[in-house]
């Protein structure tokens, strides 16, 4: 989703969940700087929809699905986002006790915009990477029937897999669930 | 590097490629659309030509080598000229229709990320290098932090990605068999 910087003044990560709890809109932390959300379009609101609904009929009674609303924390990054769509399984480890805010998701969906493109595949690749739960970290593209995924190796790095076009289907080996892009794409223009 | 667009205007690969040889500036090709490149930071420059020195020695014994982003790289797929930032060739190379300036079997590509281009080369760039059978491995060097992030081609057709991060550390670029120590290709490289 769009973004833009509100201010430059720096917060603590408690001054920021402090504002947030309070805030009419959403915003996310990096380094001590407050980044506000835009909201996003119908495309995007839309197949953030249809992966959670596709989601949550296939999920293992242990895994559940949050979208928009929950807040990630990267320890050693200071970072907190929203992913669009997260993954727990098992039981949630939440921040300092903190029921809005987690630590522990098996895998992170993104939607990509235009304004947020770089920093999907960038600074959040970056610091997700560094979650020790995190086993997959998943890229959808609005514009065309592309869905990339990152897979965790055993020795730390992760493997780059692209699938494309309508007709496929991709397997979430994180949370071993299939969903073909038709569902992903549904009602969604080319 | 930076890139704007200049025209809407459509040409073909020949129209664009003629433009090219004379043009005082450099520009890419897109499908149709030319783009104009804007140069580069210090700081991007540096990191190209710290790579250039450092690798070069290396793997020219391996018969590879090292070339600035004055040569352009074409993909069939997309139609797309690119000049990336560096382009190492191993073997022969391989001309687009014999021309000296464009070249079709690149084996490892290194672009330094611009907050301009990082969502393309990221994405789309990635996308397209990988549909090119010579490429084995596409590496991102960031040029504001002590970052290398690099895709290496699997047998399978999926890529592995490996970021290294801090002036500590080492990055192997295993397409060609070498590595290079982040002191090296961050030499004389400044932080904001």
């Amino acid at each position: 989703m769009a973004q833009r910087a509100i201010k430059q003044k720096l917060y603590t990560p408690e001054q920021y969940l402090a504002k947030e709890e309070k805030a009419e809109f959403r915003s996310e932390y990096e380094d001590g700087t407050i980044i506000a959300m835009a909201g996003g379009s119908l495309t995007h609101t839309r197949m953030v929809k249809n992966i959670e609904r596709a989601f949550d009929n296939k999920l293992k009674d242990s895994c559940e699905s949050f979208s928009h609303e929950v807040k990630v924390q990267v320890e050693n990054y200071q970072k907190f986002y929203y992913p669009d769509v997260v993954i727990i399984c098992g039981e949630p480890k939440f921040y300092n006790k903190r029921q809005d805010t987690i630590t522990n998701p098996i895998l992170i969906v993104e939607v990509l915009s235009k304004s947020t493109e770089a920093k999907d595949r960038g600074d959040k690749m970056l610091a997700y990477r560094a979650l020790e739960s995190l086993e997959e970290y998943v890229l959808i593209s609005q514009d065309k029937a592309i869905v990339e995924q990152y897979l965790k190796n055993k020795d730390g790095s992760w493997l780059h897999k692209a699938t494309i076009g309508l007709k496929s289907k991709v397997r979430f080996e994180s949370i071993d669930v299939e969903l073909t892009l038709e569902e992903i794409y549904q009602r969604v223009k080319l | 590097m930076a890139q704007r667009a200049t025209k809407q205007k459509l040409y073909t690969p020949e129209q664009y490629l003629a433009k090219e040889e004379k043009a005082e500036f450099r520009s890419e090709y897109f499908d149709g659309v030319i783009f104009a490149m804007a140069g580069g930071s210090l700081n991007h420059l540096q990191i190209t030509t710290n790579i250039t020195v450092f690798l070069d020695s290396k793997i020219r014994k391996k018969g590879c080598r090292v070339l600035p982003n004055e040569m352009k790289v074409w993909v069939e797929s997309t139609r797309r000229f690119y000049y990336p930032d560096l382009t190492i060739v191993c073997d022969k190379p391989k001309f687009y229709k014999d021309r000296n300036d464009t070249i079709e079997n690149p084996k490892l590509l290194i672009e330094v990320l611009s907050k301009s281009t990082e969502a393309t080369d990221r994405g789309e760039k990635f996308f397209a290098f990988q549909t090119l059978e010579s490429v084995e491995e596409y590496v991102l060097v960031s040029q504001d932090k002590h970052v290398v992030e690099k895709f290496t081609k699997q047998n399978d057709g999926s890529w592995k990605y490996l970021a290294t991060i801090g002036i500590d550390s080492k990055v192997a670029f295993e397409s060609v068999g070498e590595s290079l120590n982040l002191s090296e290709i961050y030499d004389l490289v400044e932080f904001k």
